[in-house]
C-alpha cells in the first residue's frame, strides 16, 4: 500500500507538472497580469488544470482522496497574486463539494490553506520573483504540506491517524520536491519574459529615436552594403522616399572621390580593427546634389560572427562646411592683407630709414659749412669786422648749431620709433642709479640728492627702457638747476587707472598743469631756451619708447613745486607697433 | 715723418677745405692728398688711372675716408684697402656725417681703426682734428713693412 501511494503521487504530480507545461505552451501570456479580466482568465486555467488534477487521484478509501493540488494552488497564490489564485481556489473547492465524502472538509481547508499560504508567502517576499531560490521554494512546500498534514485531523481521530501513517512519509517526500520543481519553472518562465520584454522595450525605443532623431540612422547589409533600414531624417538628408532607399547600397549614394575611404574604414570594421568609425563624407542628392555629413558607423554585432549589419548615424554637416569655408576663406584673405600690410610697413619704414640717414648725412653737411666758414671768416677778416658784424656772425653760428641739434634729437627720435626690440626683463633700479651717476659725474658742481627705491623690474627693451630713464633724469636735473639742493627720485607706485606706474619725481621749477598734455609732443617747449636749453625732443622720446611697449605716460606738476612724470610698462609679452 | 702723405678722400669741396684749414690751423704740415671718390682714392693706392706715376709702395701715413662717395662708396674703399696685401695694415679713419649704428658696425667690422663723426661745430672740428692728427701722425706705431 506505501509504495502504491508513492507511485500514486508522483504520477499526479507528474500530471500537474506536464498540464502546466502544456498549458503553458498554448498560453503564451505573461504571469504579470495586467487587467482584472486576464487574472480572472488566469484564475479559470489555473483552477481547470488542478481539477484535472483531482480527478486522477490517489483514492485511500472513498471520500479520502490525494492529489497535487495544493502544490499547484501554494504556486499560484506566490506567483499570481489574489484573484487567479481565489477563483482557482474556488473552482477547486466546488469540485471537492461535488465529489463529496468523508474528507471534503478537509479537501476544501487543504484548497483554501494552500492558496492562503502561497498568498501569504507572497506578501512577506521582499525580492523581485525571479530570486527566488530552490530553498525557499521548498519551504514554501513544506510549510504548504505540513499544514496540509494537520488538516487531516478534521477527519475523525481515528481515521486521522490511519491516513497520516500511511501518507504523511510519501506527502513530505514528494509534495515539496514537486513544489520547488514548479516554482522554478515559473521562475525561468519570468525570467524569459523579462528578457524579452527587456529586448522588446529596447527595440521599442530604438524606434522611436531613430524615427525622431535629428540625425539620420541607417542600417545596412555588411556584405552587400544594401539599405534594409533607414529613418525619415536620412531620406531627407539624400532626398529620396524610404522605399527608395531600402532598394539602394550606400555605394551608390555615396560621392565617389569618398567611397574608397568608407570602403576601407568598413573592412577594418569587419576584420575587427576598430570597432566604430567616424568620418566627414560627401552624399549624392537625388537632386543631383552634394550633402557633405558626418558619418559614424558600428557593427551590429552578433556573438563570434562578423557583423552582418552596419549601424550608421547620419549627421548633416553642410552648414558647419559652408561656414568652416567660408572662414577659411575669410582667413586668407586676412591673411593677404596682414601681408600685404606689412610689406607696406616694411616699405614706409626702410623709406624712413633711407630718408633719416640721408638727413643726417645731407642735412648737417651744409651746416657744417656754414658755421665753418663763418668760423674761417671771422679768422681771416677778424681785423676788418666791426663789433656788430662779429655778433651777427656769432648769431649765425648759434643758429646753426642749434639746428644740428635738433637735427641730432629727431634722428634719435625717429631711431626710437624704428629700432627692433629685444624683449627681457630690465632691473630699472639699478638702471636709474647708472645715469644718475653719469649725470653727477658730467655736471659736477650741484648739490643733488638721488633717491632710487631698490628692487623694480619691468618687462621691456633694455635700450628703449634707458633712454626712457636718461631722458626723464635728464630733465629733472635740467629743471631743477636753478635750485641749490634738489632731490630727484626714482620709485613706482600703484595707479588706480593704471596699475604700476614708475615715476621720476623732481622739486625743480615745476610746470602750468594746462600745459601737461603738450609735455609729450615733439618740440613743444613749456620754457624759453634762455631759461632752460632744450630741443623739446626728450618727452616726446619718452612717450614713443614708452607707446613701444604698450604703456602711458603723463606728468603731474604745479609751477615751482616740482613735476613727477610717470610711465607704465604693462608686463604684456607683445609691444605694440606704433605707427609713425 | 712729417713726409708722410696723409690721403682724405672726401667728395664735399667745402669739407674738403674746412678739413685742410682745420688741419693747418694744428700745425700738421703733411702733404694731403685729396681723391674726390672711391674709385679715385683706390687708383691713388693701387698707383693706376690717374695716379701712374704714384709709387704704390708709398703708403700715406693715414686714410681720412668719407663713407657717402660717389662711385664707390667708403665701405667698399675700406673693404678693398683690407683685402689687398699692400695696404692691409693701413690705417684707415672713418670721418664722417653719419652716427647710424649700422655705419658703425660696418666699418669696424671692415677693419677700421677709428670712426669720427663731424660735429657741425667748426670749433668742435678743429679740436677733433687735432687729437686726430696727434694720434696717428705722432703717437701711433705702425709697422714699417706690410708683414
Amino acid at each position: 500500500m506505501g509504495n502504491n501511494a508513492f507511485i500514486a503521487l508522483i504520477s499526479n504530480v507528474a500530471l500537474l507538472l506536464a498540464m502546466v507545461f502544456i498549458y503553458d505552451l498554448v498560453n503564451a501570456r505573461p504571469v504579470n497580469l495586467d487587467s482584472r479580466w486576464q487574472q480572472v482568465l488566469t484564475g479559470i486555467g489555473i483552477g481547470a488544470i488542478a481539477m484535472a488534477v483531482m480527478l486522477t487521484p490517489w483514492v485511500f478509501e472513498p471520500g479520502i482522496i490525494f492529489d497535487a493540488r495544493s502544490i499547484l494552488l501554494g504556486i499560484s497564490g506566490l506567483f499570481f497574486g489574489v484573484v487567479p489564485t481565489v477563483v482557482a481556489m474556488v473552482l477547486t473547492s466546488a469540485l471537492r463539494f461535488v465529489q463529496g465524502g468523508a474528507a471534503t472538509v478537509m479537501g476544501i481547508s487543504v484548497i483554501t490553506a494552500s492558496g492562503l499560504i502561497g498568498m501569504l508567502w507572497r506578501g512577506m517576499l521582499r525580492r523581485p520573483l525571479t530570486s527566488l531560490t530552490w530553498g525557499n521554494l521548498l519551504g514554501l512546500g513544506y510549510t504548504v504540506h505540513v499544514v496540509m498534514l494537520i488538516l487531516t485531523f478534521t477527519l475523525p481521530w481515528q481515521t486521522a491517524i490511519r491516513v497520516l501513517s500511511h501518507i504523511a512519509l510519501p506527502v513530505l517526500t514528494i509534495y515539496p520536491l514537486a513544489t520547488v520543481a514548479l516554482g522554478l519553472f515559473m521562475v525561468n518562465r519570468l525570467k524569459h519574459e523579462q528578457a524579452a520584454r527587456a529586448v522588446t522595450e529596447s527595440e521599442v525605443q530604438f524606434r522611436a529615436l531613430s524615427e525622431q532623431a535629428a540625425i539620420g540612422v541607417t542600417k545596412t547589409e555588411t556584405t552587400s552594403g544594401k539599405y534594409v533600414f533607414v529613418n525619415q531624417r536620412f531620406a531627407n538628408i539624400v532626398g529620396y522616399t524610404r522605399e527608395e532607399l531600402l532598394n539602394t547600397d550606400f555605394h551608390a549614394l555615396t560621392d565617389s572621390d569618398d567611397l574608397k575611404e568608407d570602403l576601407a574604414n568598413v573592412e577594418r570594421l569587419i576584420r575587427g580593427e576598430t570597432r566604430e568609425y567616424s568620418m566627414e563624407k560627401r552624399y549624392r542628392r537625388k537632386d543631383g546634389s552634394s550633402v557633405w555629413v558626418n558619418l559614424t558607423v558600428s557593427p551590429l554585432w552578433q556573438k563570434g560572427e562578423s557583423p552582418q549589419y552596419l549601424i550608421g548615424l547620419v549627421e548633416d554637416i553642410s552648414e558647419r562646411k559652408k561656414a568652416e569655408d567660408e572662414l577659411q576663406a575669410l582667413n586668407k584673405q586676412l591673411d593677404e592683407r596682414v601681408r600685404r600690410r606689412t610689406a607696406e610697413l616694411e616699405a614706409a619704414n626702410k623709406e624712413l630709414e633711407a630718408f633719416s640717414y640721408s638727413v643726417s648725412h645731407d642735412l648737417r653737411a651744409p651746416l657744417r659749412s656754414i658755421d665753418g666758414f663763418s668760423q674761417a671768416f671771422l679768422e681771416d677778416f677778424g681785423a676788418g669786422i666791426p663789433e656788430e658784424g662779429r655778433h651777427d656772425l656769432e648769431r649765425v653760428r648759434k643758429a646753426t648749431q642749434r639746428m644740428g641739434e635738433l637735427i641730432d634729437d629727431m634722428l634719435r627720435l625717429s631711431r626710437v620709433t624704428r629700432d627692433e626690440m629685444t624683449i627681457e626683463t630690465v632691473d630699472l633700479s639699478a638702471l636709474a642709479s647708472d645715469v644718475g651717476a653719469a649725470l653727477t659725474r658730467d655736471n659736477p658742481g650741484r648739490e643733488i640728492g638721488f633717491v632710487v627705491q631698490p628692487g623694480l623690474t619691468a618687462r621691456g627693451d633694455r635700450a628703449l627702457l634707458r633712454i626712457v630713464l636718461v631722458n626723464l633724469l635728464d630733465n629733472a636735473w635740467k629743471f631743477t638747476s636753478h635750485n641749490a639742493h634738489a632731490t630727484i627720485t626714482f620709485g613706482a607706485t600703484m595707479d588706480p587707472d593704471h596699475g604700476t606706474a614708475f615715476f621720476v619725481r623732481d622739486d625743480g621749477v615745476g610746470f602750468d598743469p594746462r600745459y601737461a598734455t603738450k609735455l609729450f609732443v615733439a618740440f613743444q617747449r613749456l620754457h624759453s631756451q634762455e631759461q632752460f636749453a632744450g630741443t623739446g625732443i626728450g618727452l616726446a622720446t619718452v612717450h614713443r619708447a614708452i607707446r613701444r611697449h604698450g604703456g602711458e605716460t603723463w606728468a603731474v606738476g604745479e609751477p615751482d613745486k616740482g613735476a613727477t612724470f610717470y610711465f607704465t610698462v604693462p608686463a604684456s609679452l607683445e609691444p605694440k607697433e606704433e605707427n609713425i | 715723418m712729417s713726409h708722410k702723405t696723409i690721403l682724405l678722400v672726401e667728395d664735399n669741396p667745402d669739407d674738403i677745405e674746412l678739413t685742410l684749414r682745420a688741419l693747418k690751423k694744428n700745425n700738421i704740415v703733411n702733404d694731403v692728398v685729396v681723391t674726390h671718390d672711391g674709385e679715385e682714392a683706390l687708383d691713388y693706392l693701387a698707383g693706376t688711372g690717374n695716379y701712374t706715376s704714384h709709387d704704390k709702395s708709398d703708403l700715406p701715413i693715414v686714410v681720412l675716408l668719407d663713407l657717402k662717395l660717389p662711385k664707390i662708396d667708403g665701405l667698399e674703399v675700406l673693404r678693398h684697402i683690407r683685402a689687398d696685401a699692400t695696404t692691409r695694415l693701413l690705417p684707415v679713419v672713418i670721418l664722417t656725417s653719419s652716427a647710424e649704428e649700422r655705419d658703425l658696425v660696418s666699418s669696424y667690422s671692415l677693419g677700421a681703426n677709428s670712426y669720427i663723426r663731424k660735429p657741425v661745430n667748426f670749433d668742435q672740428f678743429i679740436e677733433a682734428v687735432r687729437q686726430l692728427g696727434l694720434y696717428w701722425l705722432v703717437l701711433n706705431q705702425t709697422p714699417s713693412r706690410p708683414a
